[in-house]
């Protein structure tokens, strides 16, 4: 059986321009499906919307929401402490992220096969541990009267009574930095250990016919060969600053550390939720549409940074 | 790599081994589920082997949706109760709890459940009943065919349904815990229960005032500093999972003075006037620094901002709280009959000075909503269900379980309990007997959480009060070593002989008042004062000295103010202007 035949006796072909077309068609779809699409949801935030009921019932109400933002100095207040603490852990885990090469190297240097596959391993497995598991597992560790280090604290004599741990609102920011290393120091690690095996093998032979001993092999050799790689990464995170996810600090979460632990997604779905209430929606769309403007923000600063520092522009 | 992948998932197994051995809640989930799968196939076993199905069988079986805001339980209900509505209906009930977002997904899904239950008539009732999700019982023969019981025995509760929320021509239901009249009052359970047996040991010291209780408190945790398992002891243990607009358990001390929660203020039933929670000296704020005075005497549970309410059960049992709010949630965990035997338990002791609010009865029913779904397939089936439950074998059996194993009427007519009954009330991990469905008597309990009729109305079968502790069999029986010393310190019989004898108590009238809806504008202002007030409280109750506690206070009052807390106040006040006048109207009727 030959394939489709045209009168002529020519085989079918899609002329190029539609073929290309065609290969870009499913990523059309997706980006429309999954980063246009959503934006119809902004209406909400001009309504007085109530879920279950037709927006057309709603009331339309303009900007009123946005300008209960301007209007309110407490609610100012809040948008900037949330907008706040999302920066300043998203900036502590971009300048932590030195810490996957370090990692990385040093575990490149371990001759025992054995031994660095079972460090390896151990530091992925949190990678694919839950926000909520690790919370029962910060639970277990530091709950006031079962608690690992509370009975440790105990019998050791040090306190007489158990400590609220979790409830301690002291250097939130840097907590919680630590729980994300933590869980993402091994997984971070695997795209430099890749790099590093793709250094060539002869630059290391070079180096050591020069005298280069193992740290200025490190050094010279493996550290630039993987500059490429963190520079790629660092772009793509300071793109991410503002999402920096709501699951670990929804978890962690309590009265006491509310002021330094939400972040701006959370602050959203508290307000939109979170409170056994579902008049908080179109209020809640106003301050998530305030994340596009802070992502477009960055957006052009990381552009212009560029264009200092490279000559070229991204956009 | 498949060493690896095994490494990766033996590692994973070890962990969440580590986290469940700890965790007492994702334990108790754990064994609720494994119960369940063992119920259930027992169940259908025993369904099997049923020579003649009674009942409804021979109808299809029907499943429904549940969608339950008072329900703590998620999946389908298993035990005695579950059998008891397959029997008589088969009908399968699948419990949906609600949660973040929940109602906002289920409204916005066209669906929101076959049988509702609404947690009150607010907004949320409002809307569902505005977008066209609830039933209309007035329509069609409904209520004549299906709902004979409940078109006769609860006409009043259905119109005022009808009156307020249906224009006086459409009914989407009825509330909670009904009456036929509004003259008596239902039974106690907002008292202070503390340990007696240790209160007895330090002495029985006097307590005049609520900030009286910390000393003798501090006195009973010095004299048993540990449980009956041996872990530390504390005086109060707090738990926020039911914080509404307020604390629960702080606006709970304004319960103990004759203020009823309302809004961000309380409600004074004898005055009827309201009172704003964060006026300095409102019993919110006086209930605030008991807690805080505690927490700085270290009488106070640390765990109380991050523990569940299922946690506070866990140590009321082990015996290591000695103060509780509710008489369902001390007494009811630890006055079991070993402990009661050993001469140890919970038991009423207010403060001198104490008004303990009693709910009066109300015809009009409660704010707790049954509704069916418009969209359910076979309404008429889930009417029969209400309208039984509405029937006094319906309250009967849903209650105290299934008649002729756990309860029954003597010669006389008279409902009285049998072993069985009288060991889950002791024991609420009693198993059940297979013929009834097995299982434990507490995972057979209907899992919807909801009443129809009060349970302190008048059982026409019985001539007696539905509730178990009014029954002559019950008051007959010997009282149990710890119960005698405390009715012999007192002079009383039971909860509510004490608070009437002791003049402890306030009755909040029953009235058709009905909070209205809030403008959208409000709702906002009011859900982020209500966070700041919150917040601000659970920090207030954790401040390390007095200096400390006013800071955080006067910095909660600032913010709350920032957000329209003057304006919500204003609103509430407004509200309560109403519920007078209801008040008003329902006295005036009684006479």
């Amino acid at each position: 059986m030959s394939g489709r035949v045209t009168p002529k006796g020519k085989r079918f072909t899609i002329p190029v321009k539609y073929r290309l077309l065609l290969m870009l068609l499913p990523f059309v779809i997706l980006i429309t499906l999954f980063a246009y699409l959503p934006l119809a949801g902004w209406r909400f935030a001009f309504f007085n919307y109530r879920p279950g009921i037709p927006l057309k019932w709603s009331d339309f109400v303009g900007f009123d929401w946005f300008m209960t933002i301007v209007n309110t100095p407490a609610r100012q207040a809040e948008i900037v402490r949330v907008v706040k603490n999302t920066l300043a852990m998203s900036g502590l885990g971009i300048l932590t992220s030195w810490c996957p090469i370090a990692f990385a190297v040093l575990l490149s240097e371990i001759k025992n096969m054995r031994f660095r596959k079972v460090v390896q391993t151990l530091t992925t497995i949190p990678n694919f541990i839950s926000w909520v598991l690790v919370y029962s597992f910060a639970f277990v560790l530091f709950s006031v009267d079962a608690g690992l280090v509370n009975r440790l604290l105990m019998d050791m004599g040090f306190i007489t009574r158990g400590i609220n741990f979790l409830l301690e609102s002291d250097h939130i920011w840097l907590k919680m930095t630590a729980w994300g290393m933590w869980k993402g120091l091994g997984w971070g690690a695997i795209m430099y250990l890749a790099a590093i095996a793709g250094i060539d093998q002869e630059l290391y032979e070079a180096a050591r016919v020069d005298g280069a001993g193992r740290f200025r092999q490190m050094w010279n050799i493996t550290i630039p060969g993987l500059l490429p790689t963190y520079f790629v990464l660092l772009m793509l995170s300071i793109a991410n600053l503002i999402n920096n996810g709501m699951d670990q600090y929804l978890v962690f979460r309590n009265a006491m550390n509310k002021d330094t632990i939400e972040v701006l997604d959370l602050y959203v779905y508290t307000l939109g939720f979170g409170s056994g209430t579902t008049t908080g929606i179109p209020f809640a769309t106003a301050v998530s549409m305030l994340k596009s403007i802070v992502s477009i923000t960055l957006l052009f600063a990381a552009n212009s940074l560029s264009k200092l520092l490279r000559g070229e522009s991204i956009i | 790599m498949k060493n690896f992948w095994a490494a990766i998932t033996a590692a994973l197994i070890a962990m969440a081994m580590l986290a469940g051995c700890g965790g007492t809640a994702s334990q108790s989930v754990s064994t609720a589920q494994s119960d369940q799968s063992e119920q259930s196939s027992q169940a259908t076993a025993l369904q099997s082997a049923d020579p003649e199905p009674a009942g409804d069988t021979a109808r299809e079986e029907y499943r429904i949706d549940v969608y339950s805001q008072l329900a703590n339980y998620a999946g389908e209900q298993v035990g005695w109760f579950a059998k008891m509505v397959k029997d008589k209906f088969n009908l399968v009930l699948n419990i949906i709890p609600t949660g973040d977002g929940v109602f906002a997904t289920r409204m916005s899904s066209g669906k929101l459940g076959d049988l509702i239950l609404f947690g009150n008539n607010g907004q949320e009732f409002t809307d569902a009943i505005e977008a066209g999700m609830l039933l209309d019982w007035y329509e069609g023969d409904l209520l004549e065919s299906y709902g004979k019981d409940i078109k006769e025995d609860l006409s009043v509760a259905l119109q005022f349904n009808a009156d307020t929320f249906g224009g006086g021509t459409k009914c989407y239901g009825f509330g909670h815990n009904v009456a036929t009249s509004s003259q008596y009052s239902e039974s106690a359970f907002y008292h202070p229960d503390i340990r007696f047996d240790i209160y007895q040991e330090i002495g029985s010291p006097e307590i005049a005032d609520l900030m009286g209780y910390l000393d003798v408190l501090k006195q009973m945790v010095d004299a048993r500093p540990t449980s009956d398992s041996g872990l530390p002891a504390y005086a109060i243990s707090l738990f926020p999972d039911w914080d509404g607009d307020t604390v629960m358990s702080v606006k709970c001390m304004g319960a103990f003075y004759g203020y009823d929660e309302f809004g961000f203020t309380l409600y004074d039933v004898v005055e009827n006037t309201a009172k704003p929670v964060l006026d300095e000296d409102s019993y919110y704020m006086a209930g605030l620094k008991f807690f805080n005075k505690a927490f700085q005497m270290g009488i106070l549970d640390p765990d109380s901002a991050t523990q569940t309410f299922q946690d506070v059960c866990t140590k009321y049992a082990d015996g290591r709280v000695y103060y509780s709010i509710f008489s369902w949630l001390g007494p009811s965990n630890y006055n079991t009959p070993d402990s009661l035997a050993a001469g140890k338990g919970m038991f009423a002791v207010a403060a001198k000075d104490q008004k303990n609010v009693v709910y009066g009865t109300n015809i009009y029913g409660g704010n707790r909503i049954w509704s069916i779904g418009s969209r359910a397939e076979q309404p008429e089936r889930i009417m029969e269900l209400i309208n039984w439950l509405c029937t006094p074998d319906g309250v009967m059996q849903s209650t105290h379980g299934p008649q002729g194993i756990t309860w029954d009427y003597d010669a006389n007519g008279k409902a009285y309990l049998t072993e069985l009954g009288i060991a889950t009330i002791g024991d609420p991990n009693t198993a059940m007997p297979e013929e009834a469905g097995g299982g434990l008597w507490q995972d057979g309990q209907a899992k919807m959480n909801n009443s129809t009729f009060t349970t302190d109305e008048i059982n026409p079968v019985s001539g007696e009060k539905y509730n178990r502790d009014f029954w002559e069999s019950e008051l007959k029986r010997e009282p149990s070593a710890a119960k005698v010393k405390w009715q012999e310190a007192f002079s009383v019989l039971s909860e509510d002989e004490y608070l009437e004898n002791l003049n402890l108590k306030v009755v909040a009238i029953g009235s058709d008042f009905v909070k209205d809806t809030r403008s959208a504008d409000l709702e906002s202002k009011y859900i982020q004062v209500s966070t700041a007030i919150k917040d601000g409280s659970w920090r207030a109750i954790y401040a390390s000295s007095d200096e400390d506690f006013g800071k955080i206070v006067a910095d909660m009052i600032e913010q709350a103010k920032g957000f329209g807390y003057d304006e919500c106040v204003a609103w509430d006040m407004e509200q309560a202007q109403e519920r007078a006048e209801a008040v008003a109207r329902t006295l005036a009727m009684n006479e």
